[in-house]
């Protein structure tokens, strides 16, 4: 092992960039498929004192190649991060709230020629999020809620695990960025006049990513800035005696490229519109469980990638305190 | 695009596929080659895949060591080095690279050296676009790498394409800037051994022998010029082509043996081999 410990700190592990076998290439995988946490982060508002608790499982598969918005016809090549998000918020006064997201990951990356696949698999305590936020107007009282957040992804997570070489792992599988980064949030929503069950609502999400200064030990890595719009309709329905809160929702995602030492990583970036339609289940006034498919619909990448093909969170709700008898009916996925 | 040439055979190996997916395993005449290629440190180097007398074929290992490509051979699964030439994990740990002598250079010369030259197909199984280079601009900003490198040398900028041989340990590199827009030979020396580079900017291209016709003896080569593949003659009248054969005189269908050499960035001659000296350096 003498001459491979002498080249690891030159030696990287670049199934993400173009690995083939005798004919097959490959594309630098995306930003898309790490560890949504900016789509996650807030809850509704909710009275003082109260607080609010999720446990929610992630699942994004992505088996889809991309140049641009073409689709290219290619099963060799498979990747799923498997998230496990714990969010909890707790509303301080009537006008503020703190909400903090943590995240555990699991990422598996597999590429298949011919008969032999070559698997790559991480795991790891991932990033994490706290948002203050100011309530402006609570749905409860005047029919319609508008929220603002802002706050800090603090880098929790490893950006510097190896493989079995011990040779690190390129950006895209380690469980953290490495940096830390400015989230701003805005959520909106407003009841039907005629139907109060029937809320529609959005939500724009922001991030500004800081840099990841010790990537591969001497380079600088940052993911793209991004922001995402959800747009979404819900309501409330009974069904026997259980209650149910059907949903449909988009989302819109841009991201810059990835940045190494300044510079724009090709592959990186792009924009994807999803289709989410989901489902509560109301188990008690204060407890849901929910189940989010979430489709795409169209996507833009840049450069050649691989995109997300299938996502699905499945969560449970519970919270603490005073319930909100017209709480909001769109999930906030 | 990357041309080889074996017997009567000639071969073209576009960069627009090898820029995809970096090793191609072939059969040329009798040869079985692996044209490997490194798009992250543009070297495109021919190497034997027939190892203690298996043949095999090579892969991409998806590992990267000082921003070079490393295949591994489906054999045994050992891990090699493209620049270093060698294997560096496995079973084969420590056997070196046979390499083929390649030309690579524009579509253009090559088409005007083998014009009867077959071409590997865009047809190969996969969806790609291979028009499209997909790194962006890394090959033109000399200030953009992707991976960090264990040494740094700014007497070129860093995606300045050279010719690198690789002699016994010793390594000397030529640029372009040594030849013109007409075919130019230089007669050399390298670690006791003669060799002879032949090149030319405009045609974009440079190639390298050892100074052995096979039977011991030194040739004092010159530049010949307009007369594609024929890029050289020497003081007893040989005409040699661009793969190292003579095509005519007493010496006809005689081979120079290929210096282990190749064209690559010059960043990467700089990381892999720091004590390498520069053709034309005093």
């Amino acid at each position: 092992m003498g001459y491979l410990n002498y080249i690891l700190k030159y030696m990287v592990v670049t199934l993400g960039i173009l690995v083939s076998g005798q004919l097959p290439g490959y594309s630098q995988t995306c930003c898309s498929g790490g560890v949504p946490l900016s789509g996650n982060i807030g809850f509704e508002g909710a009275a003082r004192g109260t607080l609010q608790m999720e446990l929610s499982y992630d699942l994004n598969y992505l088996a889809t190649l991309k140049t641009g918005s073409e689709i290219y016809e290619d099963g060799a090549r498979q990747r799923i991060t498997h998230s496990l998000l714990v969010k909890a918020g707790y509303s301080i006064n009537h006008w503020f709230a703190i909400d903090a997201l943590f995240s555990y990951v699991f990422q598996g990356r597999k590429i298949t020629f011919d008969d032999q696949i070559n698997q790559v698999d991480t795991r790891g305590l991932g990033d994490a999020v706290l948002m203050a936020k100011f309530i402006l107007s609570n749905v409860s009282e005047t029919g319609s809620e508008l929220q603002l957040g802002i706050g800090p992804k603090l880098p929790l997570g490893r950006s510097d695990l190896t493989n079995d070489f011990d040779i690190t792992l390129n950006a895209d599988m380690q469980p953290g960025s490495g940096s830390w980064d400015l989230i701003s949030w805005a959520y909106y929503a407003r009841q039907f006049v005629k139907r109060p069950t029937t809320v529609a609502s959005a939500r724009i999400v922001g991030r500004l990513n800081g840099k990841n200064r010790e990537y591969l030990g001497t380079q600088t890595y940052s993911f793209g800035n991004s922001v995402q719009v959800y747009l979404g309709i819900g309501d409330k329905v009974v069904w026997g005696n259980m209650i149910f809160s059907p949903s449909l929702s988009l989302r819109y995602r841009y991201a810059d490229g990835d940045q190494i030492n300044g510079q724009i990583l090709d592959n990186t970036g792009g924009q994807w519109i999803n289709f989410l339609p989901a489902v509560s289940w109301h188990l008690r006034p204060n407890s849901i469980l929910h189940f989010v498919p979430e489709l795409p619909l169209y996507s833009d990448v840049g450069g050649t990638q691989l995109t997300p093909t299938f996502r699905m969170q499945v969560g449970f709700y519970h919270s603490f305190g005073r319930i909100s008898k017209n709480k909001s009916n769109t999930y906030q996925l | 695009m990357i041309g080889f040439v074996h017997g009567d055979e000639a071969r073209a190996y576009p960069h627009d596929i090898l820029d995809w997916h970096e090793i191609i395993n072939d059969r040329v005449g009798d040869a079985n080659i692996s044209v490997t290629y490194c798009p992250l440190t543009g070297t495109g180097i021919g190497w034997n895949r027939e190892i203690d007398g298996k043949v095999t074929t090579f892969g991409v290992s998806g590992l990267l060591y000082n921003s070079n490509l490393i295949p591994y051979d489906r054999n045994t699964g050992s891990n090699w080095s493209q620049i270093r030439l060698d294997c560096v994990n496995g079973e084969l740990r420590g056997k070196e690279v046979e390499v083929f002598p390649l030309v690579e250079t524009t579509w253009l010369t090559w088409k005007e050296m083998y014009p009867s030259t077959s071409v590997v197909s865009r047809n190969t199984g996969h969806n790609r676009s291979y028009g499209r280079y997909p790194y962006g601009n890394y090959r033109t900003d000399h200030d953009y790498l992707i991976f960090p490198v264990a040494n740094e040398d700014d007497r070129f900028q860093s995606k300045e394409r050279v010719l690198g041989i690789v002699q016994s340990g010793s390594v000397r590199v030529y640029s372009f800037a040594g030849f013109g827009d007409k075919v130019t030979v230089i007669n050399d020396e390298l670690n006791g051994r003669d060799v002879v580079v032949a090149g030319n900017k405009e045609d974009n291209f440079m190639v390298s022998y050892i100074n052995d016709p096979g039977d011991g003896s030194t040739l004092s080569f010159s530049a010949v010029q307009e007369q594609y593949p024929v890029v050289m003659t020497d003081g007893e009248g040989n005409m040699w082509d661009v793969s190292g054969r003579a095509v005519a005189g007493p010496r006809k269908d005689a081979r120079l043996s290929p210096a282990p050499s190749f064209m690559g960035y010059w960043f990467s001659f700089a990381a892999f081999y720091p004590d390498l000296t520069i053709y034309g350096d005093s």
